[in-house]
């Protein structure tokens, strides 16, 4: 089920109201929620509600040993069990044809020709969603910083349908306290959730779906039956579009959980103002970047084993991090791009730290020089990222660079696309304070005059939108 | 020590870091102006949502949404609520996004019966005199119309009248969705193309809605309608006596009951249709390029160098880039087999479209539909 559909509408006014009234019987509250969060789920397809409940058994089973066992040893073990079988789910799903059709195609290259059967795995959506939370549940137990809840507590945490399919990635320690708080239904953040709502919808519908079908989908298929400039601003449109279909899906979210009385952390704020790729990790997918930090890149050894140790653990955790996205080498190198830039930061920070140098002045010319450059880094990065095959980025960037093709015209660079272009970049500079004093004014009409803005505000978007719900491209990772 | 407010005293307010205090809402009122919001959306989007509603699978759903549908969009046109779409709509350059036209054409074709004549001689094509080709279609006609253009532009004979122009989720058992025929009616003429590759079927295994809909699928009348909207499409596509209409099958599906029971059939109309318009139609077959040894559905196939490439996405219907080439070569290679794609390279000089010996068997479609239909 997609948000922005007239079904999830239907679906949300019934849960809405039922929720409030069986929030204070907190038992049948939450079976009620985990019913609606399985139909939510298994909407799309309902045989993968079996694998998100066996996950859930799976992970209650082990954070329950892992908590009660007697030894490190124990439980070292139990959590190396945990992390293999959750990796190992994922792997099935995910990477095992990447894997087998790339060790067959190697052996062949060798002379060993060997023809496994495969058969194309259906991905189940939002795997990579649950199971990091789950594993966040395992090792936040082992660790000693959460103690496993109770299994109807779990399980809503983790199928709990704002997040259930593109995050964002919630912490156990963030939502299940908040199963036993006191949710007073004559105090809800409405304001705020329809703010987010009524921006994710703006973002997802028109924005991203025109910028796709427009001008990224044609270019990034068939790059060189177009002009250097279309190339150019294809890579560009789809900068925003992915920005504003994933930011627009977790704003979404964020205010619908908020309508339930629930509070989920930020995922995005305003990436593409960074000043740097590291800056642009703390504002991108937030919660995908701390749990690879805390979960990956400290384990790992952080910085706290010299140098070299610090790049390789910066480079494995971005690697990884793209492999997370998908089973394909164009994430591995987008992954390894943002891990180079960050090493390349990480040593001229150190190199001046260690020669005691001062930090450069903070001019507003250098500030805006600093996000040309990260934004230029990110865009080319997002070449692989959106690539089919490494062959086709290479394509990509033989057209932009060839000077031959930038006088050829350019049909697909409308005055359209270049305004939903500058929306989704302008938006991220927007000060936070007009976004707040909107919200705070906004809250203070009455419910119907309220209504009639987000009434008119739906009129907008469903015109100008496309027709038909393109689904999230982070659906599918 | 300050006294802590009871619960009663505190502000009724929300505060994010640094933002300046909202009023918090009773679910009631939350309730009250999403109903508010809903209502007056649907009414001022009724267009929108009539036609959408139409466009759901026929049955029971569909039933429903149209049952509130109607009505909702009668209000919002008697109240004017319908203006403001209009208007916007206008404004973006839109107009008509909400029209249902269901009127679909009838075969023109006054030779519709009997055996195939004697296949046409090969128009020749050159850099100078390129193939104008137009790439429509469905869902399935996307990726293999991409990778089509890969392929022909670099042959140097075949130029493009435009990128893809996929409309998804449509077919002819739905005029209401989209019209093809009124749509391809508008598009087709002022492109003047020699080659139009179009991809639909896949989603008409389903009850035809619209002039003369019938159900359910495999009943006669449902091979007689739609068999005369294929006509009647092949027909409008191809009144330019120029234009050749290369039809791309439906391979075989994941579901190998749904493909055997449903596709198979629609693929024998289409074929059948084609063959009564060898001058004009050609109907490209995509079972044979996806299929492992000749029939039988596959994820992956083996290329000729001994790798293995994944050809179908996981859904076990839609084409990776990889199955869209594989079709895009079966296109071309109908397409040289119906024009001459060759003779410019010995003869350089050759500056206009001309005819040349000997005739094509054009590709499958007659040969097919000699044995079989």
């Amino acid at each position: 089920m997609l948000f922005p559909t007239v079904t999830f509408a239907i679906f949300f006014m019934i849960v809405l109201p039922t929720s409030w009234i069986l929030l204070p019987r907190r038992r049948r509250w939450k079976l009620f929620i985990l019913a609606a969060s399985y139909f939510f789920y298994g909407y799309w397809n309902w045989r993968f509600c079996f694998l998100i409940a066996a996950s859930t058994i799976g992970n209650q089973l082990f954070a329950t040993a892992i908590h009660r066992a007697d030894s490190e040893r124990k439980k070292r073990l139990l959590l190396t069990g945990a992390v293999v079988a959750n990796l190992g789910v994922l792997a099935y799903f995910k990477y095992f044809n990447f894997f087998v059709t790339n060790a067959t195609n190697t052996l062949d290259r060798l002379g060993l020709h060997i023809s496994p059967e495969i058969v194309a795995v259906t991905l189940p959506v939002g795997i990579s969603f649950f199971t990091f939370q789950a594993l966040s549940y395992v090792i936040d137990t082992y660790r000693g910083t959460f103690e496993p809840g109770r299994l109807i507590d779990f399980a809503v945490f983790l199928s709990f349908f704002p997040h259930v399919v593109a995050g964002p990635i919630v912490r156990p320690a963030e939502f299940m306290p908040q199963l036993k708080e006191r949710h007073d239904p004559r105090h809800v953040d409405a304001s705020r959730a329809f703010f987010l709502i009524v921006i994710g919808l703006f973002k997802k519908v028109v924005i991203a779906n025109l910028l796709a079908t427009q001008i990224v989908d044609a270019v990034f298929a068939s790059p060189d039956q177009h002009s250097s400039l279309e190339v150019l601003v294809a890579i560009v449109a789809y900068a925003v579009q992915i920005y504003c279909d994933f930011s627009g899906y977790t704003d979404m979210a964020i205010g619908i959980a908020l309508l339930l009385g629930f509070r989920f952390p930020q995922n995005f704020d305003s990436p593409y103002t960074s000043t740097s790729i590291q800056d642009f990790w703390r504002r991108w997918h937030m919660t995908l970047s701390r749990w690879l930090r805390d979960y990956l890149y400290v384990p790992l050894g952080g910085n706290r084993s010299g140098r070299w140790r610090t790049y390789r653990n910066l480079m494995l955790t971005m690697v990884i991090g793209g492999l997370w996205h998908g089973a394909a080498w164009t994430f591995v190198v987008w992954g390894a791009i943002h891990g180079t830039v960050i090493c390349t930061e990480h040593w001229r920070r150190t190199r001046r730290e260690t020669r005691g140098l001062p930090d450069p002045p903070d001019t507003r010319a250098r500030r805006v020089g600093a996000r040309l450059i990260t934004f230029t880094i990110v865009c080319f990065a997002w070449i692989f990222f959106r690539s089919e095959s490494l062959a086709n980025a290479e394509q990509m960037l033989g057209r932009l660079l060839d000077p031959g093709y930038w006088l050829d015209p350019a049909p697909l660079v409308t005055v359209g696309v270049l305004l939903a272009i500058a929306a989704g970049i302008l938006e991220q500079y927007v000060p936070r304070e007009i976004w707040g004093r909107l919200m705070a004014r906004f809250s203070n009409l009455a419910p119907v005059a309220q209504g009639l803005m987000l009434g008119t505000s739906l009129l907008v978007i469903n015109t100008m939108g496309p027709r038909g719900v393109a689904p999230f491209i982070y659906f599918r990772f | 020590m300050p006294e802590t407010p009871t619960r009663a005293q505190r502000p009724h307010v929300a505060k994010n870091i640094g933002d300046p205090p909202r009023r918090t809402m009773a679910v009631g009122h939350v309730l009250l102006a999403m109903v508010v919001a809903l209502i007056l959306g649907a009414l001022l989007n009724a267009p929108g949502i009539r036609k959408t509603a139409l466009g759901q699978e026929v049955g029971a759903k569909r039933d429903v949404a149209t049952f509130f549908a109607e009505p909702l969009n009668d209000v919002s046109t008697s109240l004017l609520l319908d203006r403001p779409r209009a208007a916007l709509q206008w404004a973006i350059g839109r107009s008509g996004d909400d029209d249902v036209n269901l009127t679909l054409p009838s075969p023109t074709l006054a030779e519709s019966a009997g055996a195939p004549k004697a296949p046409p001689p090969k128009r020749a094509f050159s850099p100078q005199r390129q193939v104008k080709m137009y790439i429509t279609g469905d869902s399935l006609g996307i990726t293999p119309g991409e990778s089509l253009i890969n392929l022909a532009l670099p042959t140097g004979v075949i130029g493009l009248l435009g990128p893809v122009d996929g409309h998804v989720a449509t077919g002819l058992a739905r005029p209401e969705v989209f019209n093809w025929p009124a749509y391809l009616a508008e598009v087709i003429p002022p492109l003047d193309a020699d080659a139009v590759v179009l991809t639909i079927g896949s989603n008409d295994d389903q009850t035809l809605t619209g002039e003369g809909g019938v159900g359910p699928l495999g009943s006669p009348e449902w091979d007689a309608e739609y068999r005369r909207r294929v006509g009647g499409l092949m027909d409008l596509v191809t009144a330019n006596a120029q234009t050749t209409l290369f039809w791309v099958g439906i391979p075989p599906m994941r579901n190998t009951e749904r493909y055997e029971t449903r596709y198979r059939h629609i693929n024998e109309i289409v074929k059948s249709e084609a063959a009564k318009r060898p001058r004009k139609v050609v109907w490209v077959d995509t079972g044979a390029v996806l299929s492992p040894f000749g029939g039988g559905y596959a994820d992956y196939l083996e290329n000729p160098d001994g790798s293995i490439v994944q050809v179908r996405t996981g859904d076990g219907i839609h084409f990776t880039r990889a199955g869209g080439d594989r079709i895009a070569e079966a296109i071309l290679a109908a397409m040289r087999k119906t024009f001459d794609l060759e003779s410019w390279k010995r003869a350089p000089s050759t500056t206009s479209t001309s005819t040349t010996a000997p005739p094509p068997t054009t590709s499958t479609t007659t040969a097919d539909a000699k044995s079989g239909k």
